[in-house]
């Protein structure tokens, strides 16, 4: 888990064994996923654009200077491509966002023995949830992945989003509240 | 704050273990002591952020296969930059298997595209006919071969039924294609990119083409 083994699996790529790099990939793989899957909504098009995502951290592994953790500059491309790419998806309005998912691919069994006290919430709970989530508008939806999916803390998600720590901050609770709102409609909290 | 109730955002922070001043965390505290309202309304933040922590168990579904294609993608791209002396191809590359079926192709925005382009790849088809990878079509399940070689082009697969293929990849690769193809024939269908073109898989949202691409149509029949 820790960035030490990170650099040092980086250091085995950039020395030539290319195929170490799928550690990396195998490692971060899920948490790109869900970040780009909460903010498009569309599972195709989240594992195409987690696929371009590694093969852009494959390419610019040269220039990672070391300053920041690995996971923090990974974590950087990804926002970076996810804001360019909603760019160019807005230029082509042909075709709406399907935000509604039944597929099981979704929740995994196999988290659930890691993390046992995580299934205090049901799976129904958590497809409110996940729609919900979903619903919200998309700064607060991005933030809330980054810190109450993925854990990371505030001045990580500062780094990373490229704002302000008390943006980061005014964002997260507003986000909840937001989210808290409906879910409170729903009967849900 | 006595008489008004600690609001939702104060709470969310005070849940964090973020206070602006120890001050402020003792009043919060002596709020909460004597006001089950706000101690019912932080139970929900925490519930709120217990289920959100619930929602990591969304993943991806694949397995170690998606890490070696992608490094084997990443390879190939950088092998072809070098080739092309800093221009980069790119293209969809992923297609689970299941979606291609339910693929669609949505013309955007029609103008004119440059019929010489498209003229002079025809015939460097024919010019360019390769023996290293012929006729390695024939062999096996045509579809597959063909969707695996638009894709390792960095292509996009559009549509596929029983007798034909549509789908768009750089002019370089569909030469390459066009030599390894064999006995089916090859129709170029247009300059994808030219004629606002855009591939989206059903559900989607639009993807753009890549700029130089070329649409084609393989008649596997
Ligand atoms: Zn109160």
């Amino acid at each position: 888990m820790s960035d030490i083994h990170d650099i040092e699996t980086i250091d085995r790529v950039l020395k030539g064994d290319v195929h170490a790099f799928a550690e990396i990939i195998e490692k971060y793989r899920d948490r790109v996923f869900r970040y780009v899957y909460v903010k498009f909504g569309n599972y195709d098009e989240a594992m195409d654009i987690t696929q371009e995502i590694f093969i852009m951290t494959f390419e610019s592994l040269e220039k990672f200077r070391r300053e920041s953790k690995f996971s923090t500059w990974l974590y950087s491309i990804m926002v970076n491509y996810g804001k360019n790419h909603q760019k160019k998806a807005n230029r082509y309005r042909s075709v709406s966002i399907d935000r509604v998912h039944g597929d099981d691919f979704e929740f995994q069994l196999t988290d659930e023995r890691e993390n046992p006290e995580r299934q205090v919430v049901d799976r129904d709970s958590l497809r409110i949830v996940k729609e919900e989530l979903f619903n919200l508008p998309d700064d607060y939806r991005e933030i809330l992945v980054l810190r109450d999916i993925e854990g990371l803390p505030y001045n990580e998600i500062s780094r990373i989003l490229g704002i302000g720590l008390s943006n980061v901050k005014v964002r997260i609770h507003r986000g909840r509240e937001l989210l808290k709102e409906r879910l409170q409609e729903k009967k849900l909290i | 704050m006595s008489g008004n109730h600690i609001p939702f955002v104060r709470l969310s922070r005070y849940h964090d273990g973020d206070f602006f001043t120890l001050t402020e965390k003792s009043e919060i505290e002596r709020h909460l002591a004597e006001c089950p309202e706000c101690r019912q309304e932080l139970q929900r933040v925490e519930k709120l952020v217990g289920m959100l922590a619930g929602l990591s168990r969304l993943g991806s579904g694949v397995g170690a296969e998606f890490a070696e294609k992608t490094i084997r993608l990443a390879e190939e791209r950088r092998g072809g930059r070098r080739r092309k002396g800093g221009t980069l191809f790119r293209g969809k590359q992923y297609v689970p298997a299941a979606a291609v079926a339910a693929i669609v192709v949505a013309v955007v925005g029609i103008s004119i595209f440059s019929a010489d382009t498209l003229h002079n790849i025809s015939s460097r088809n024919v010019a360019a006919i390769s023996t290293s990878e012929g006729n390695s079509l024939s062999r096996g399940d045509p579809v597959a071969r063909v969707m695996e070689m638009v894709r390792n082009g960095n292509g996009t697969v559009l549509q596929v039924s029983d007798s034909y293929i549509i789908a768009e990849t750089s002019p370089e690769n569909l030469i390459r294609m066009q030599s390894a193809l064999g006995g089916y024939p090859i129709r170029i269908l247009g300059n994808a990119a030219d004629r606002g073109v855009v591939a989206v898989s059903a559900g989607s949202s639009a993807r753009a083409v890549a700029p130089g691409a070329v649409r084609f149509k393989v008649l596997l029949k």
